[in-house]
């Protein structure tokens, strides 16, 4: 019997759960990593404290360096895929090699999107902030005393501008939403992390969108005009799908993908930032792109394609960092009906329906949110819980004390 | 406002170089002595509602705290203590009966430590306990007067019901409502593992401990609270309860506030009603009735199980005891006047009642001189506090002997004598359930296990020191125990010589 | 570890213990007075529940999987963190079931480790509970 071929095209979360995945089901079978970028596994997430120095280079590598022998996987690096032939099982690379496969995973990721802006060509110290060649591309474009613009005021943005405050420039955030962090926080939430890093110094300019650009300067719809030597965009990102649809498969905003990671292409599967599954908070469809839901779609899809039991049914997107000091935790839904509220320099806005905790926002103080996370994840119903007592603070303490002993004392084999 | 006359007995004293504000202290009193001073930034401590059970000192993880004497002292005086004059203050305040816990603390003679154990030299070598059998298994019951054969000549074996303990030592009586239901579930699981037996007390028998049967003595009083067939099949012997050792002549009393739930429904009385045991039981009006009801429990259990009876020591304590031989009860068991209590009138408790250490003397002589002795088993309880006052009681006469107040403080007791407030820090003496939680039978249970099989150890080093191998043999062997210091009516009355004769 | 919550009394002296082994010195006294402790393991109480929650060292721990920057590990059967790779992200906080990892005083996240780093060897929180509350066994 030859031994299964495992193809995965990237090697940042997904394709390293996917790795994991497959070796916890079959250590034999033959992986093969194909990664367009040359960098290893390094974290994405962490350019943004490479920039201000408090990660150095052997810090951006999320698994040692070891990983890829340890687990028998072949990697190709700096080899971009190209185009895919699921009745032939082979995937095509832009230098013109072909592998052949028997189980692909597409964890291709997403690319920065360039907004429409008029003028945009025109500014020529400009770069998207989405990988490490990006990163080191702003670093060599900082000068002393330099006015940057950021565009885009969501996660990438904002962490770009904390990661400068620690440089010797001056900052300045403009996003065309009416708030900052539109998809993760809400109103009240975002007016608390901004009036935070204003205080730290950061500018901002918020629900004015840039009209035109020319050299050095942007134009906004309103009128006003912001000056700047570099400019960073960070206007949201597109998944990496056009090689899966041209090749057929069925696809939304990204490639659509059942709770395995099958996508309509039998013997393809997809997770993390190109990958649309359920988001169980909502019932809808989603692109939840978030390094841990990364990981574990990249996880249950290793699984699913080494033939064990696998299925990753809980996927709600889960957004936690600390912006300058400022923590924010959010997961699950943020719509239908929620309690706020407030204390001691805190938000917090819990979301519920249909008997259950959906979504949560807490900012300013994120402590033990994890246990809000799993209130969601595991559909727990509210009335087996003292709702007062989940609102006040997340503890086990809203459990009945039958169930707080089922979750404490019974043998962990799996986290949730 | 009326003048306060009751001044805080003890001083809380912390070191404030140790405290590191734990708060463990503040969090562990039941009486709320201590709290925590956010405006201070220290602990504080109130110490007029510090009883002393030593809860905080030793729960401190840096011991910091101590808890003393209030040094305040009222002038010298031979004749009237601060004890005494405090008592009267408070009965000047609420005119009431003064109430009490545990066991007699007053400075009357201890006669165990003015006695003195032989031990073998020379002309009758002792015995090492380590390489040659000890013998410390006992029986209880009634011992036939005569070998007798049947008509083949074979020997009839036939015995009337005992006890078999592993270990010359049992627990008292302590009743369910006095103390908690852990407090009970660790004593019976450690005398199920010592193969010894533990007392049910006058509250009856939790359901949940059926199951302990076997090694459970189940306890009839005068309230006959909590008894039914079931109560009576369960255990391995049936006490009857004529008198308690700290407070003889009067009956028990748990105050309806602590009559709920289990307790209520253990001891088969409705709930916040008072359980009043009252003084005599009201069937038992002489010497006959007693006999009568001995023998209704012994028909009811199909003479299966002993009859224990309990007598308080005091005066005619011989006579009493004689009497009782000859009821057809099994066993008697002896309560000095030392013994502990839930709660008692204090007068009752530190002046009425004899020391056990010549009530048992005189009780065994007497038996002996009446050539009854065999018709019955001694128990000695009241203030057996160490392997060593057991080894001088069955010397005098005792078969076994039951601890109470030791087994407690195996349990965590620091005998601070407030179990009547119903508040025991150490979740012995409470219904509380905040506080009864705080004795976790599991470490409980294993702790008495500890007590008794260390004193088995000595005692066996005891009894090898003399030269002997077996209770049995000790037994009533007053020349093994010489007095000291004390007069020639005490060493009559005890049967033993002074030392140096 | 696991946590009877039947027999805790909410006295916190596992906090207490925690905070002084994880300290790395010999006394007490000068370990923890006049600091505000920050212990690896909690008690959770409200009236008369009280129980203490500490780090589950899940068989498939979540925060392994979601951790950015690869600082949490499973080691020795005990999940740890790497002080020096964590940059406080906070994504565990957010995915821990248990609440169980929180900040450190100088920002790198802290969670139970079975104190197989400390003096005390053995976890002393389980080690220096007066009621059987905290029991560290192999189940």
């Amino acid at each position: 019997m030859t031994e299964m071929k495992y193809l995965i095209v990237g090697d940042s979360a997904a394709g390293v759960g996917c790795i994991e995945g497959i070796r916890a089901a079959d250590r034999g079978g033959e992986v093969t990593v194909v990664s367009a970028e040359a960098r290893g596994c390094y974290s994405r997430p962490l350019i943004s404290y490479r920039l201000s120095g408090k990660v150095d280079d052997a810090g951006m590598s999320f698994r040692g360096e070891d990983f890829f022998r340890e687990n028998g996987v072949t990697l190709l690096e700096g080899r971009e895929a190209v185009r895919l032939d699921p009745e032939g099982r082979s995937l095509m690379l832009k230098d013109g090699g072909v592998l052949p496969y028997d189980r692909l995973l597409w964890a291709a990721g997403s690319s920065p999107a360039v907004p429409p802006i008029p003028g945009l060509e025109r500014v020529t110290n400009r770069t998207p902030f989405h990988s490490w060649d990006d990163e080191e591309r702003l670093e060599a474009m900082l000068t002393p005393g330099a006015r940057v613009l950021i565009l885009g005021g969501g996660l990438v943005g904002i962490k770009c501008a904390e990661a400068l405050t620690k440089k010797d420039v001056r900052v300045c955030v403009a996003e065309g939403l009416p708030r900052i962090l539109a998809a993760v926080l809400d109103d009240e939430a975002a007016a608390m992390a901004q009036a935070h890093m204003e205080r730290a110094g950061v500018a901002f300019r918020v629900g004015d969108a840039v009209a035109s650009f020319d050299e050095s300067r942007a134009v906004f719809r309103s009128g006003a005009e912001e000056k700047f030597g570099v400019l960073v965009l960070a206007a949201g990102v597109r998944p990496n799908i056009s090689v899966l649809k041209t090749a057929g498969a069925a696809c939304s905003r990204g490639v659509l993908i059942d709770a395995a990671g099958r996508t309509s292409l039998p013997g393809v599967w997809a997770a993390g930032d190109c990958a649309e599954g359920t988001d169980c908070s909502t019932g809808k469809s989603a692109v939840m792109a978030l390094w841990p839901n990364a990981r574990l779609q990249g996880e249950a899809a290793g699984r699913s394609m080494a033939g064990a039991e696998a299925g990753f049914s809980d996927a709600i997107p889960v957004n936690a960092t600390s912006v300058l000091g400022f923590p924010f935790a959010t997961a699950g839904a943020q719509e239908g009906e929620s309690r706020v509220l407030r204390g001691r320099g805190a938000y917090k806005r819990l979301f519920y329906g249909g008997g259950r905790l959906t979504g949560y926002i807490m900012a300013g103080d994120a402590a033990k949110a994890g246990i809000y996370t799993a209130l969601i994840r595991r559909r727990e119903p509210l009335d087996g819980l003292d709702l007062s007592l989940v609102c006040a603070e997340p503890s086990l303490l809203a459990f009945t004390a039958q169930r707080r002993d089922e979750l404490l004392n019974h043998v962990e084999t799996e986290a949730v | 406002m009326p003048i306060n006359y009751i001044l805080p007995e003890f001083e809380v004293r912390r070191d404030y170089d140790r405290c590191i504000c734990c708060r463990v202290c503040e969090r562990q009193c039941a009486n709320l002595v201590h709290r925590y001073d956010e405006d201070a930034g220290k602990m504080l401590s109130d110490e007029s509602k510090c009883v002393d059970c030593q809860r905080c000192v030793t729960l401190c993880p840096t011991r910091a705290l101590k808890i003393l004497k209030n040094e305040n002292s009222f002038r010298e005086n031979g004749n009237w203590s601060a004890r005494t004059m405090t008592e009267i203050y408070r009965q000047a305040d609420t005119g009431g009966v003064l109430l009490s816990s545990m066991g007699n603390p007053s400075e009357m003679p201890v006669y165990w430590d003015r006695i003195l154990i032989n031990a073998s030299q020379v002309t009758n070598p002792s015995i090492d306990p380590l390489r040659e059998p000890m013998e410390t298994r006992t029986y209880l019951g009634a011992h036939p007067s005569e070998m007798r054969r049947d008509a083949e000549g074979r020997l009839i074996t036939s015995l009337p019901p005992h006890l078999e303990l592993d270990v010359p030592i049992m627990f008292s009586a302590m009743s369910y409502g006095s103390i908690s239901y852990n407090a009970h579930e660790s004593l019976a699981r450690a005398a199920a593992e010592l193969g010894t037996f533990y007392n049910t007390g006058e509250g009856g028998l939790h359901e949940d401990f059926y199951k302990y049967g076997p090694n459970t003595i189940v306890q009839v009083a005068s309230g006959r609270f909590g008894v039914h067939k079931a109560y009576l099949e369960a255990g391995a012997a049936i006490e009857i309860k004529m008198g308690q050792g700290a407070k003889p002549g009067i009956g028990g009393h748990l105050p309806g506030k602590k009559i709920v739930g289990d307790i209520s429904r253990t001891r088969m009385i409705p709930e916040g009603s008072d359980a009043i045991s009252p003084a005599p039981h009201h069937d038992i009006y002489s010497i006959e009735d007693l006999r009568q009801l001995v023998y209704s429990l012994k028909a009811a259990t199909e003479y299966k199980k002993p009859v224990i009876v309990k007598i308080a020591a005091v005066h005619n304590i011989a006579a009493i005891a004689s009497g009782v031989a000859r009821s057809g009860a099994d066993i008697i068991a002896i309560d000095g006047f030392r013994g502990g209590t839930g709660a008692a009138p204090s007068r009752i408790r530190d002046n009425v009642g004899i020391p056990i250490e010549l009530a048992l003397a005189a009780v065994d002589q007497r038996l002996r001189d009446e050539g009854i002795r065999d018709r019955v088993s001694l128990v000695a309880g009241g203030s057996i506090r160490s392997s060593a006052d057991a080894v001088k009681a069955i010397a005098l006469g005792a078969d076994a002997v039951y601890i109470g107040t030791a087994a407690l403080l195996a349990l965590g007791c620091h005998l601070c004598r407030s179990c009547h407030a119903g508040k025991c820090n150490w979740g012995i003496a409470t219904q509380e359930p905040e506080l009864a939680k705080r004795l976790n039978p599991d470490i409980g249970y294993a702790r008495l296990v500890n007590l008794v099989t260390a004193w088995n150890r000595e005692i066996k080093e005891m009894m090898g020191g003399m030269g002997i191998n077996s209770i049995e043999a000790l037994r009533g062997n007053r020349l093994m125990l010489r007095g000291v210091g004390l007069t020639e009516k005490e060493l009559e009355v005890l049967g033993i010589k002074h030392a140096g004769e | 570890m696991y946590v009877n919550e039947k027999w805790c009394l909410g006295c916190h002296l596992c906090e207490y213990n925690c905070a002084f082994a994880e300290s790395g010195l010999s006394d007490m006294v000068k370990a923890l007075k006049g600091r505000a402790i920050r212990p690896r393991i909690r008690v959770e109480e409200r009236g008369n529940v009280h129980y203490a929650v500490s780090c589950r060292h899940c068989g498939d721990p979540v925060c392994v999987k979601g951790c950015l920057t690869g600082a949490l590990a499973v080691k020795d059967g005990a999940v740890t963190v790497d002080r020096k790779r964590c940059v406080g992200c906070l994504t565990c906080v957010a995915l821990c079931p248990y609440g169980a990892i929180s900040p450190s005083e100088d920002g790198p996240m802290q969670k139970c480790e079975l104190c197989l780093e400390t003096a005390a060897g053995t976890p002393a929180c389980a080690a220096g509970c007066p009621n059987g509350a905290i029991v560290y066994e192999e189940r």
